[in-house]
């Protein structure tokens, strides 16, 4: 049994007035009801026990009338109605109650009594304020300072008229006036050159650099290296990687099957790109969410947005996960997580449950957003053989001359292997036939032989038309009791078309009742068995009808009303409807030689061109883009968020915080997620902006204005600077969304040069350093660390990286080392479940997340990594050679060695003490492969020294 | 001002495995005002706010009854109905058709035909309370009066990947801290030279290191591993933790870094550098620190026997158990033991059902006895089983498939009822149905005998308090002692 929850039921139960109840009645309540409900249901539902499990108490006739998540407990009278009733009986696995321990059917049928006799029930306490949820004000949330339109700001008085360089210094200038606070003196050049090398380019500036600009540390000095550091491919390897962090980039699956996602590195490659190129902030956004459908001029722009389009795939899956609708839904539920703090900074995935319970989005408006992704397609098939492990969809860039048809073919086949690989598996395990000879028919199919037969039938292999050895018949008689059914299986939950095989001749039945049993309950249609089928002149399809994976699938042939004509049984075909077309294209040339030998292929043949396939196309010309479901639909709302719990159906709509030009709806045959990136990036969606702005200004100033950057909701930590926030969200809106603009804006600012360290006053004032009075200090990325000692060493590659993870090979369950790899790290393989040790010491970003900042923590595996790792040793080895060309005199070899590691030269102490050291670590001995060694030993302690990892 | 501070001091015990305070309080001129300074303006602020609102770690909510957890992970899932849940119906209607409709989403093969298979074991009784154990673990039956076996286990998850990262961490599909990183964040580690939760031979598929990683709570509270996919080498060690210079090399080197740092410290002010410095010296007292706990070769021969250590079958869990017994004397507070997942026998029951109990009845067994004899077991809480257990329905001819419906687990030691059976399925072992325990409730259960309440041990993040036990959970106040 299924039931199907009302949401809007129960709504005007304030006027309800309590009946009066008989004697006897209340009697039987008292003695009999009232006791079970105490002992067995009050711990979770009701008030004196302060839990309201599932929304629901049971201790007045108020409360269950209203009922909780799923409506009403009790339907008076009607106990096959009543949830109550439905999950005592413990019929359906989804809902039992209790839920520890069944009833005794004593106790049962007292509760099946008392609600057929009307559930009569004398408490009649009210239900008290603020138990009845709340509908969400959008109006009055329109108006918080996240949500409301974005106006730009006049710039605020100053005292200090000469200190702002930039007109963002003039809000954080009069913030600092208003507290009467002065603001740290510049850093020094020094001090300047490293911080602005690192945050636009994620290394350290040369030796060469360094003099030179503190030679001329001019502001004109500083603009022309900013200038050329945004110029620079590293600008883009730097800053591309932070929204790779957002993005939660992965080169594999993670999840239960850590699969290498081998064309993820064109994404990672893409988003490099973009921040090169400065691409448009709302184009980057729509190319993520809708790329794969939005029009291009030429094949390079389809090439860029399917790639982009990569972004909706890239996430987490439970591949093995047997419930593939529940599947479906965790993938979407991944996707509109990620999108809502990616993207608006709210954690949209709160209401898969119910509505959100601080943030202006309901559980409707999730799954009006659940309806397009669920419209996506990007799971699919199979990925090694077995029916449960889950693949995605791949598909073919276009070169100038459009798709290479060639391997187009070549995909649309490995598409088919997995399908038929999925159905062949599936239907030997449920019990089903294959095609008949070569016959390459789809989906599962029953011969009569597996049908459960009621009264008596005969057999015949008269007809030469008909499936598998034989078929059957009623021989007229017995009509109206003879039947057979046929108990079927599908391998997924969806819509199947119904077909029914048998002989046709004019002797037949005209009018044969077939009884379909489906999700949806019994249907009855009628088939004329005189009539030749349509399919391969063997199956008449009878209808299409929705099954659910392990749910009611039967197909039954009756035989009522059918006097005067044979019925006859042949076999029943359910095919997923996405397979009528190519089984039709198939059946045109079975038996030909143009029939794919795939449809010949035993189980295991098929599992083996499966995975040489999979290996054949792993380097080829792919993009891991989604793409339209066929026949895009809405999805039922879920109560609590559990599959199996349907709720009403949400038409595919758009969050309704943000009311933009873009209301104009979906069409039905597309699955809205154009119009969906078109909402997201509408001139009205001023969230957009002002995240994607705190971003930038936390990257290069060490917090957010909004500190918490991936929560603009009410739990988040609101914006110190308010006026800030909206002049730039205005001003990155006006500038068409240039990230190099707004970047040189804010680096070019007085605030951005502030030196880190801060007069007394000012720490002791705003020792959080809310009012960005200085600059806050910051250790290395994981990145940066690797990056530079590559780069001090001499040996970082600096051609961009490509498919670095398809030399890994199928997963990447095992440990990676980067020991032997020279490339920056932002082209190295990201394995979730499995990254690389150095990335996750030090704070990289977890793939399984939307991270708009990184964490920084210190803890001692930090300090094991400094002292004892190998690749760090070496490094500082070769480090060590290099100083020794610096000169031959030891002190040059220190002084050079702090120069360039550190940026400065050591003053005297230092340089005595360092020169103390190599004397003790080189013996005493003036052998240049001793000092060599030596002098690694000191570049290694520079490296792990907590000067060369935090940035002033 | 009292507040403050102690937050601060959870902010250092948590970056630094949370006894480093005492480093602080050693400092003499460790002023409460620099405490202030450095609590406010301190290590990037802004990346903790998160820990700021949820400070919840290193208190009891309650008196505990366990200090730390030993978790023998039976990866692939054994069977119930051939080990600890004994089911004479099972065996008398042994080929007949299932009475009833199985579970939803197994494979075809085994639903289409629904037929029952007796267990190839027999059952037999053990000590005072007559617990019911099959011959697959004859060593460990000796320890009945001990166990605390939970025969209405139910998970989510009807495939491995789902249902081990809920065993793990409390979730099917969703990325959440582990058990382990809960409990680390909880209560710390006992010794402020070891890690609080390490993890022995982890697997690496099914999730891996999520299965023992911390997602958004701090990274101190990560698992530090030794050994992998159920295999621990003899020569296995944490990672980074052997040095390969000379003792005197690294010491003299260790000096000039500290001495260096501290300047940089005395120039900047900047307080998460007083924290590098603190976990260098932390870190140069683990490599002296771990190394004797990590060799097992110092156990008398004995003991090592006991374990089944020397024996071809049993010496590699035998040293697992081993190791994880030493940790445990060492004050690690939760210890997780793998076997490789070998314990899925779609096929091939017989066999490999026998192979793999063979491989751990003996060791766990030692385990049991050493921990008793030492006097550890009446406050470490042991856990056995799998991600879930098997049908009593045959897949094949000699096969089960999964079954999270209905399954066992046995607790012992640290706060529970020795000779207990709790919890029944139905006739066949296949539907847990009396006193279930679905394993949020054993997550539950197992903070709470640790001292902490699953409600109250929460985290922020993104908005949202998390905790291990979602919206679900309650503890199982039937099996304690």
């Amino acid at each position: 049994m299924s039931f199907r929850f009302s949401i809007a039921a129960g709504a005007a139960f304030n006027l309800a007035i309590t009946p009066l109840i008989a004697t006897e009645d209340l009697a039987f309540f008292e003695n009999q009801v009232r006791p079970i409900l105490v002992k067995h249901c009050h711990e979770c539902h009701s008030e004196e026990s302060d839990k309201r499990k599932g929304g629901l108490w049971l201790d007045r006739r108020s409360a269950w009338e209203l009922g909780g998540d799923g409506g009403p407990a009790i339907i008076p009278g009607d106990p096959e109605k009543s949830l109550l009733i439905h999950s005592v009986r413990y019929g359906d696995p989804d809902l039992q109650m209790p839920p520890k321990s069944k009833l005794s059917s004593e106790e049962i049928g007292v509760l099946e009594k008392w609600v057929a006799i009307g559930a009569p029930d004398p408490r009649d306490a009210a239900m008290g304020t603020g138990v009845r949820k709340e509908p969400i004000n959008y109006e009055a949330a329109r108006k918080e300072w996240a949500f409301r339109p974005v106006s730009k700001p006049s710039l605020p008085e100053v005292k200090d008229t000469s200190w702002p360089k930039k007109a963002t210094d003039r809000f954080v200038l009069a913030g600092l006036e208003s507290e009467k606070l002065a603001p740290a003196a510049e850093a020094n050049p020094a001090s300047l050159l490293r911080r602005v090398h690192y945050d636009l380019s994620g290394l350290p500036p040369t030796v060469a650099e360094m003099d030179a600009f503190e030679a001329d540390p001019s502001p004109e000095a500083f603009e022309r290296i900013v200038n050329e550091l945004l110029d620079r491919p590293s600008f883009g390897e730097k800053w591309g990687r932070h929204w790779l962090d957002v993005a939660r980039y992965a080169d594999s699956n993670g999840g239960d099957r850590n699969y290498t996602f081998y064309q993820a590195w064109r994404y990672r490659n893409y988003v490099i790109d973009a921040f090169n190129r400065d691409k448009p902030y709302y184009e980057f956004i729509r190319e993520q969410v809708a790329g794969d459908l939005m029009k291009a001029e030429n094949h390079e722009q389809r090439r860029e947005r399917l790639i982009a389009s990569t972004f909706l795939s890239l996430g987490p899956k439970m591949l093995t996960e047997r419930d593939k609708e529940k599947l479906w839904l965790d993938t979407v539920d991944e996707q509109i997580d990620t999108l809502g703090r990616a993207f608006l900074g709210l954690t949209m995935g709160c209401a898969r449950c119910h509505d959100h319970k601080f943030d202006p989005v309901s559980q409707e408006d999730y799954y009006a957003v659940a309806g397009i992704f669920r419209s996506t397609e990007i799971v699919t098939g199979t990925r090694n053989g077995c029916v449960n492990v889950a693949s995605w969809i791949e598909q073919p860039l276009p070169l100038a001359g459009g798709v290479d048809p060639e391997l187009k073919k070549r995909v649309d086949r490995l598409e088919l292997a997995m399908r038929l690989t999925v159905e062949k598996s599936y239907m030997k395990k449920a019990g089903g036939k294959m095609a008949l000879g070569d016959l390459p028919l789809a989906g599962v199919i029953y011969d009569e032989t597996d049908a459960e037969l009621v009264g008596e039938w005969k057999s015949s292999t008269l007809s030469p038309s008909r499936f598998g050895d034989g078929y059957i018949h009623d021989d007229q008689k017995g009509k109206g009791e003879r039947k057979a059914v046929f108990r079927g299986s599908v391998p997924e939950t969806g819509l199947y078309e119904v077909r029914v095989a048998y002989s046709a001749q004019a002797n037949r039945a005209s009018r044969v009742p077939i009884r379909i049993t489906g999700e949806a309950g019994a249907e009855v249609v009628y088939l004329d068995q005189t009539r030749t089928p349509q399919v391969a002149g063997l199956f008449q399809p009878v209808g299409q009808f929705r099954f659910e994976k392990g749910g009611n699938c039967a197909v039954t042939v009756e035989t009522g009303g059918t006097e005067g004509g044979y019925v006859i049984v042949d076999a029943v075909q359910f095919i997923a409807v996405g397979d009528i077309d190519r089984e039709k294209t198939q059946l045109a040339s079975a038996g030909g030689t143009e029939s794919d030998p795939l449809f010949r292929m035993s189980e295991g043949e098929l599992k083996k061109e499966l995975d040489r396939l999979i290996e054949e196309l792993k380097g080829e010309e792919l993009a891991m883009a989604p793409r339209d479901a066929k026949e895009p639909f809405d999805v039922n709302l879920r109560v609590r968020g559990e599959v199996a719990q349907l709720g009403p159906l949400v038409p595919r709509g758009f969050p309704k915080i943000v009311v933009s030009g873009e209301e104009s709806g979906i069409p039905d045959q597309r699955s809205g997620r154009l119009e969906l990136a078109g909402w997201l990036t509408s001139r009205d969606n001023g969230l957009l902006d002002r995240v994607v702005v705190n971003r930038i200004w936390a990257h290069l100033f060490g917090r957010g204005i909004v500190e918490t950057v991936d929560n603009f909701g009410r739990l988040g930590s609101g914006p110190t600077h308010p006026e800030l926030l909206d002049y730039l969200a205005a001003t990155f809106r006006e500038g068409g969304g240039s990230f190099k603009s707004l970047i040189r804006e804010l680096v070019l600012s007085h605030t951005y040069r502030l030196s880190a360290s801060a007069e007394e006053e000012l720490a002791e004032a705003d020792p959080a350093n809310r009012f960005f009075g200085r600059q806050n200090r910051r250790r290395l990325t994981a990145e940066e660390m690797r990056d530079s000692v590559l780069f001090l060493s001499g040996q970082l590659d600096r051609t961009p990286g490509t498919a670095t993870a398809t030399a890994i090979g199928i997963d990447l369950d095992n440990p990676l080392s980067f020991s032997k790899d020279r490339k920056r790290t932002v082209y190295l393989p990201v394995a979730r479940n499995n990254p690389s040790t150095e990335l996750t010491l030090f704070d990289g970003a977890n793939p399984d997340f939307v991270s708009g900042q990184r964490i920084e923590t210190t803890v001692p595996t930090q300090a094991l990594y400094l002292l004892n790792s190998e690749f760090l040793q070496a490094q500082a080895m070769d480090i060590g050679r290099l100083a020794a060309g610096q000169g031959g005199l030891p002190g040059t070899e220190v002084d050079w060695l702090y120069r360039t590691l550190l940026g400065r030269t050591p003053n005297p102490v230092e340089r005595e003490r360092a020169l103390g050291l190599i004397a003790d670590l080189s013996g005493g001995s003036e052998e240049p492969k001793d000092l060599e060694e030596a002098n690694g030993h000191l570049a290694h302690l520079l490296l792990a020294s907590s000067e060369f990892l935090y940035l002033e | 001002m009292g507040t403050l501070l102690t937050y601060f001091l959870r902010r250092v015990n948590f970056f630094i495995w949370n006894r480093m305070s005492n480093v602080f309080t050693q400092k003499e001129n460790w002023s409460r005002r620099d405490v202030l300074k450095s609590a406010a303006c301190g290590f990037g602020s802004l990346a903790f706010s998160g820990m700021a609102q949820a400070a919840t770690g290193n208190a009891f909510h309650h008196t505990p009854r366990a200090k730390r957890v030993i978790f023998l992970f039976m990866h692939g899932g054994p069977s119930q109905v051939d080990t600890f849940d004994y089911k004479p119906e099972l065996q008398r209607r042994d080929g007949q058709k299932l009475p009833f409709a199985p579970a939803k989403n197994l494979d075809p093969s085994a639903t289409s035909q629904a037929k029952l298979m007796q267990s190839p074991w027999s059952f037999n009784q053990y000590g005072g309370s007559g617990l019911w154990v099959s011959d697959l673990f004859p060593e460990v039956a000796k320890h009945a009066d001990d166990l605390c076996v939970v025969r209405s286990m139910q998970s989510t998850g009807q495939s491995h990947g789902q249902a081990v990262c809920m065993l793990h961490t409390g979730t099917d599909n969703f990325v959440r801290p582990s058990v382990g990183s809960w409990v680390s964040y909880g209560l710390g580690s006992e010794n402020q030279d070891l890690p609080g939760f390490i993890s022995i031979s982890p697997s690496a598929s099914h999730g891996g290191p999520r299965n023992y990683g911390t997602a958004f709570l701090p990274a101190a509270h990560q698992a530090t591993t030794i050994g992998q996919n159920g295999k621990l080498d003899a020569k296995a060690n944490f990672r980074y933790l052997a040095s390969t210079a000379p003792a005197s090399l690294q010491q003299r080197k260790l000096e000039f870094l500290q001495m260096m740092n501290r300047e940089h410290l005395g120039r900047t002010g900047h307080a998460p550098v007083e924290g590098m410095i603190a976990s260098m010296e932390l870190a140069y007292r683990m490599q002296s620190a771990a190394p004797p706990v990590i060799g097992i070769e110092d156990e008398p021969e004995h003991i090592r026997a006991l374990y089944g250590i020397g024996t071809e079958a049993t010496d590699n869990f035998g040293r697992q158990c081993l190791l994880a017994r030493r940790f445990a004397e060492a004050g690690v507070r939760y210890l997780q033991v793998s076997t490789p997942n070998v314990w899925d026998q779609h096929g091939g029951l017989k066999k490999n059902h026998e192979k793999n109990a063979l491989a751990v009845d003996k060791p766990i067994a030692g385990l049991l006895t050493d921990l008793k004899q030492r006097g550890l077991l009446e406050d470490t809480l042991v856990v056995w089983g799998g991600e879930f257990g098997r049908t009593p329905i045959a897949q094949g001819t000699d096969g089960r498939d999964h079954n999270p419906q209905g399954f066992t687990m046995w607790l012992a030691g640290g706060g529970v009822k020795g000779g207990l059976a709790y919890g029944e399925t139905d006739e066949f072992g296949y539907f847990a149905v009396k006193d279930k325990v679905h394993m949020h409730d054993l997550h539950a259960t197992m903070l709470h005998l640790l001292g902490l309440d699953h409600m109250k041990l929460t985290y922020r993040y993104a908005g949202r308090d998390f905790r291990l036990t979602d919206v679900y959970g309650e503890v199982v106040k039937g099996i304690m002692a």
